[in-house]
């Protein structure tokens, strides 16, 4: 059985040391490189800044999870269309929250979530795996 | 007393103080009370001084006696700069400190933290363009100076100047890498965090990839709890660090961070696509766009742009997060 962790928390940036410790914790079992780690970070960073702008509520459960080959992000629940836009499409400024997320994290997706909510799930995987 | 001083345009800036205020020579005799009211006085006349030694004319002349410290019968002459060798200056320097450490005289303690002020701005002043202020740089400097002069070991023959410069420049770092901490983080956990940056640098080459962090704490002698807590700790660093001592011991040898950092490349200026198109990327300094290029548009990981620009990656880490931050405060809402 995978590993689980699942942390609720506040997305100010007082929260983040917290949030990056146990992701790091996670994230160095697996052996993900420095790189890697620091990309891990700033996806969640960068999201959790991102909902926030959005208007979302400032309260979110991650999920951590050990995955064969690095670690899988499940963020939400969210409701904010602007921010599932900001995701999957360009805003026009040539540089954007989806291109943040896809240069450092291989994979990233939308999931449905009860209540017309969503969640954001993105993974780092070791290179080479 | 009709002493001539004269200032050597082309002195070490090092020695600003002294060319100043001191080397001064005894030829003269004085007895007794005249040679403390003299010493008095000359004491008041250099404070005056130091508190204007930027603006002292080159071509000035000052009165000026001190009494020899071997003879005390004597009075100090002052000479022109040019006429006075470097064994002069040792001279008084040594007879202040002799007066300090072995007679307790704190006048002559006070004369040479007076004289050696100057040094002590000269100094700050390499530092004062780095954030924080220049008189807060000569403050921290002094204390510095003070440091030298009371732990100045007479039997050891160094010049105070060769011991105190160290010493008043270890303490300016310090005050960087204290000051550089946005929140305070234990001492311990910032020596490692600097430690680890040099031997992140080490592995990087070594292993031709970024290092695990099992990996780094092994090579550190560090848990990789340590290992992590320290690496947390590099968030608190704000941009004032750059300038601070990455061994946070005192000396000469010390390089600052900024030290590390490359010099800019042609490539900053010669980009032209989609990453200088991006409107928010205006507000960006050059490096800032060149390594935000690098990272997302041309899929280099940190590790890779640290070695390409010539800094460390978790100062590539930082650099990152700073333009990502900009770059939301500038495009606002609609953007990132």
């Amino acid at each position: 059985m995978a590993d689980l962790i699942r942390l609720e928390v506040t997305a100010t940036p007082a929260a983040m040391p917290v949030v990056r410790m146990v992701l790091g914790g996670v994230a160095a079992r697996v052996d993900l490189s420095l790189d890697e780690i620091d990309d891990l970070y700033m996806a969640v960073e960068q999201l959790l800044s991102a909902a926030s702008d959005s208007g979302e509520e400032p309260r979110h459960e991650l999920s951590i999870e050990v995955v064969d080959d690095g670690v899988s992000v499940s963020a939400g629940p969210f409701r904010s269309s602007l921010l599932r836009s900001r995701l999957s499409d360009d805003d026009g400024t040539g540089f954007d929250l989806k291109t943040v997320m896809r240069g450092v994290v291989e994979s990233v997706e939308v999931c449905a979530a009860p209540n017309d909510c969503y969640r954001v799930v993105f993974a780092k995987r070791r290179a080479g795996a | 007393m009709t002493d001539a001083h004269t200032i050597d345009p082309l002195g070490d800036p090092f020695d600003e103080g002294r060319d100043e205020l001191g080397r001064r020579r005894a030829t003269e005799p004085l007895a007794g009370d005249e040679r403390d009211e003299t010493f008095d006085e000359r004491v008041d006349e250099e404070r005056d001084q130091a508190d204007d030694a930027d603006e002292v004319d080159e071509t000035d002349e000052v009165d000026d006696e001190i009494p020899d410290d071997d003879e005390d019968d004597e009075i100090v002459r002052v000479v022109p700069r040019t006429a006075r060798g470097k064994d002069e200056s040792e001279k008084l320097d040594q007879f202040l400190l002799r007066r300090y450490h072995l007679h307790g005289d704190r006048r002559a303690r006070d004369q040479l933290i007076t004289m050696y002020l100057p040094l002590v701005r000269s100094l700050a002043r390499r530092y004062s363009s780095r954030g924080e202020h220049f008189d807060d740089l000569v403050q921290v400097g002094s204390i510095g100076l003070i440091k030298a002069i009371d732990r100045f070991d007479l039997t050891r023959g160094v010049e105070l100047t060769t011991y105190a410069t160290p010493n008043i420049i270890g303490e300016i770092k310090r005050y960087f890498r204290d000051k550089g901490w946005s929140v305070r983080v234990p001492r311990g956990l910032q020596e490692l965090n600097i430690r680890l940056n040099k031997v992140i640098d080490e592995l990087v080459p070594k292993l031709q990839r970024s290092p695990t962090i099992n990996e780094i704490a092994e090579a550190a002698g560090a848990t990789p709890e340590e290992v992590l807590e320290a690496l947390e700790t590099s968030q608190a660093y704000n941009s004032v660090s750059l300038q601070a001592a990455p061994n946070g011991e005192s000396g000469d040898d010390e390089t600052g961070l900024i030290d590390y950092m490359g010099t800019e490349e042609e490539a900053y200026d010669t980009m032209e696509d989609r990453t200088m198109l991006a409107p928010g990327f205006a507000k960006l300094d050059a490096r800032e766009r060149y390594i935000l290029h690098l990272r997302f548009f041309e899929g280099l990981t940190q590790s890779q742009i640290a070695a390409r620009v010539g800094i460390s990656q978790m100062h590539v880490s930082r650099l990152i997060r700073r333009a990502l931050e900009k770059l939301r405060a500038n495009i606002g809402e609609g953007a990132l």
